[in-house]
């Protein structure tokens, strides 16, 4: 069975992990029991060797279609053919209140109309396909045990061997269903038969969480079921025991078919984290913001030495420092594209942006959810102090580039910001700081990217110091309220940009030809540096143009309303899938227009 | 006697067998015999006091009382064990679904095979106890 194309799948997930489900009913991507666990099911990073759980109908021929469960993170993958209509309910129950957790995916089939044969293949394979299993036939389903994870298969299905695996076939009336509950349990475990009434609890529990978790959204406006697609999305890439969130749920799908740029998105970057909380607080969640600064706080307090910052750029989502990057040379990756990557090597680069992120999104968190506690404030301050000291120093920037450290436009301006938002809650709250040395050092980053940012031929601000090479990254910078968005220098910028790296209203981070980031090969064009273009435009009172480019970018979306990392060339889905920066931005960009057209044009300073 | 390759392999997927090293398992399959039914055929009548323990290695066998199916048993079942271990009638029958083939241990040697090899009996035991939770389970 070949490689879907990476738009044709869903997710689905508990909050400690998630599956991708194929409109061709495969799960070709589960870690168990974490995000960042070994795959069980990797198939969509080697077709042949990664494993996949597959329940599809037995014959050759028939039309897929795949929807949520309307408000919820219940995947329904549906089969028609001429004969019949079968559905298969895919979900992962999330415990209640302080019970243990039960790492359990559930497909629950359903015949609709007419009769359907299903055939239902199930072949994991152990730590990304390294680790040989057993596979046990009890009574009540099949045990796979494997030296470091055993998983239940409970149906009242017969299955029967399959090579590495089970399969089984079963047919279907209206109105019948099939359940097969796939659960982490201990090795000597024995299967148990779940009833109907069990399964149907589970499924009423989970849709009731789901639905319960997005009525606390406060956000009427336009386009409303797409940002709540988004905000459901990023829930699922939380960590609830930790509060952390992760960048993407994926690892190694490629920034382009056959390319190298491969990487595991597993962990939390402080600065996607810090967006993602940035636009569920702007719907109203608060929760989650909460959690993530309980998280945070601990790393702020973890002893680093002092010239690598008060905080590393990523973290495994239990909190740990090393993340070990590692090639996988048995798995051939999505549609050949390796290498395939697991840990993330980035983890050491030195990315002064992050401080700006976090303090931004502290910022928000006063304001919306929480107001500061004391010593966070403690916290905050030794950070601001950090950054006073350390600015003007060359980094691998926001875009992580192998290339060498350079002085990023993007990592200054968020440095100023960092200052900059220390200062208004210091103000606004009245905090104990260090007012003056603070002041000094935003204004002296300003002046600095005002002279050495921008580059007079180009009549742009740009990448970084050295260079005449565009950067969409610098289109944040009417957002964070740098630059007047009707600043003169700013208008020529976003039509250097305009000119230089949008292709129909798609935008490119940067131009790759020129700004070698010390990878081969092409790249699609960034979905999150689109919606910042949207923003942008909005922002300087372009609104129409804004939401066109809004409106194109929807069209590329998947049929569920998931993006990935990247936009290829003929509109498929590139890279980490689905990505908490493109569904965040487009939370922000959203947000920001629907209020554009509804609201006479100001200033929200 | 069963005791060929192909049948070793099949058989240490099965729960009962899948907690012995593999000589343990090929000493123990020659102390089985291998049956065979057809789809429909009774595998065991209600009332029979001499049945045995069956393995089904293959196939589907159904549970029935009073023309009523009670259960399905899939492959990596047991049943006859119980009869076998109190010396009493059975208290249903069993039909083929499918085309089955069974593990067979007389019912005269079944506690002598058990104590033979207590990992077969530790896995019958937690079985027993799997469905002795799920009708607890049932009956609340």
């Amino acid at each position: 069975m070949d490689y879907l194309p990476i738009a044709e799948h869903g997710i689905i997930g508990d909050l400690h992990s998630i599956a991708l489900v194929g409109t061709d009913g495969r799960i070709d991507w589960y870690c168990c029991p974490r995000f960042d666990s070994p795959s069980v099911f990797g198939a969509i990073l080697d077709k042949e060797r990664g494993g996949f759980y597959r329940i599809a109908p037995s014959v050759d021929d028939w039309v897929p279609k795949q929807l949520y469960l309307p408000d919820t993170n219940v995947l329904i993958t549906r089969f028609l053919t001429p004969e019949g209509v079968g559905e298969v309910q895919d979900f992962m129950p999330i415990s209640s209140g302080a019970s243990e957790h039960r790492h359990r995916l559930i497909r629950r089939v359903l015949g609709v109309r007419g009769d359907m044969r299903f055939r239902v293949d199930v072949q994991p394979r152990f730590d990304y396909g390294r680790e040989q299993h057993e596979t046990i036939f009890h009574e009540a389903g099949v045990l796979f045990r494997s030296p470091s994870l055993s998983l239940a298969l409970e149906t009242r299905v017969p299955l029967d061997f399959g090579e590495d695996g089970a399969y089984g076939e079963f047919m279907l009336r209206a109105g019948e269903t099939a359940t097969f509950v796939l659960e982490q349990v201990p090795e000597t475990y024995v299967p148990r038969k779940y009833s109907e009434a069990e399964t149907r609890q589970a499924f009423e529990e989970t849709v009731n969480y789901w639905r319960r978790w997005l009525a606390q959204c406060r956000y009427q406006g336009r386009w409303r079921e797409i940002l709540h697609r988004s905000a459901l999305t990023l829930k699922l890439m939380t960590y609830r025991p930790s509060g952390a969130i992760v960048a993407a749920p994926t690892a190694s799908l490629p920034e382009h078919i056959g390319g190298v740029r491969n990487y595991d998105y597993r962990y939390t970057w402080i600065r996607d984290a810090a967006f993602s909380l940035y636009a569920l607080l702007r719907l109203g969640f608060t929760e989650e913001a909460t959690a993530f600064m309980g998280w945070l706080t601990e790393r702020f307090r973890e002893p680093r030495p002092a010239e690598a910052g008060p905080l590393q750029i990523m973290y495994g989502i239990d909190g740990r420092s090393e993340l070990e990057e590692e090639i996988l040379d048995h798995l051939e990756g999505y549609r050949g594209s390796s290498p395939v990557r697991i840990g993330n090597a980035a983890a050491d680069q030195l990315q002064l942006d992050i401080y700006g992120e976090l303090i931004d999104s502290v910022y928000i968190y006063n304001n919306h959810a929480a107001p500061i506690a004391h010593r966070s404030w403690q916290d905050l301050q030794r950070i601001v102090e950090w950054v006073c000291e350390n600015w003007d120093q060359a980094d691998e920037g926001i875009w992580e580039v192998r290339g060498g450290r350079q002085h990023f436009t993007y990592s200054r301006l968020m440095s100023w910001v960092a200052i900059e938002r220390a200062i208004r809650i210091a103000m606004q709250r009245g905090l104990p700081s260090n007012l003056g040395r603070w002041r000094g050092a935003r204004d002296a980053i300003y002046n600095q990217i005002m002279e050495r940012g921008w580059n007079e031929e180009k009549q742009a601000f740009v990448q970084h110091y050295d260079t005449d090479t565009l950067d969409a990254g610098v289109l944040v910078m009417p957002l964070v309220k740098f630059i007047a968005p009707t600043d003169p220098q700013w208008v020529s910028t976003l039509d250097a940009i305009s000119r230089g790296l949008v292709s129909d209203s798609l935008v490119y981070r940067y131009d790759v030809e020129k700004s070698p980031d010390g990878l081969e090969g092409d790249e699609g064009t960034f979905s999150i540096c689109t919606f910042w273009y949207v923003e942008a435009l909005a922002r300087a009172g372009r609104v129409d143009e804004a939401r066109l480019a809004f409106e194109k970018m929807l069209t590329y979306a998947n049929h569920l309303g998931l993006y990935a990392e990247e936009i290829g060339q003929t509109g498929e889905a590139l890279g980490n899938f689905p990505q908490a920066f493109t569904h965040l931005a487009l939370i922000s960009a959203g947000h920001y227009l629907n209020r554009a057209l509804s609201e006479p044009p100001g200033w929200d300073w | 006697m069963a005791s060929d390759l192909a049948l070793a392999e099949d058989a240490s997927r099965l729960s009962l067998f899948a907690d012995l090293p593999r000589p343990e398992l090929e000493e123990l399959l020659p102390r089985m015999r291998e049956l065979s039914f057809d789809e429909g055929e009774w595998v065991v009548r209600r009332g029979e006091v001499d049945v045995g323990l069956h393995v089904i290695i293959d196939g589907e066998a159904g549970v029935v009382l009073h023309d009523e199916e009670l259960a399905v048993l899939p492959k990596g079942s047991f049943f006859g064990e119980i009869s076998a271990l109190l010396g009493e009638e059975t208290v249903a029958d069993v039909v083929a679904r499918a085309p089955l083939r069974c593990l067979f241990v007389p019912p005269n040697e079944v506690a002598g095979f058990l104590l033979a090899h207590p990992r077969v009996m530790l896995r019958m035991l937690e079985t027993e106890a799997r469905r002795l939770r799920t009708t607890d389970e049932l009956r609340t």
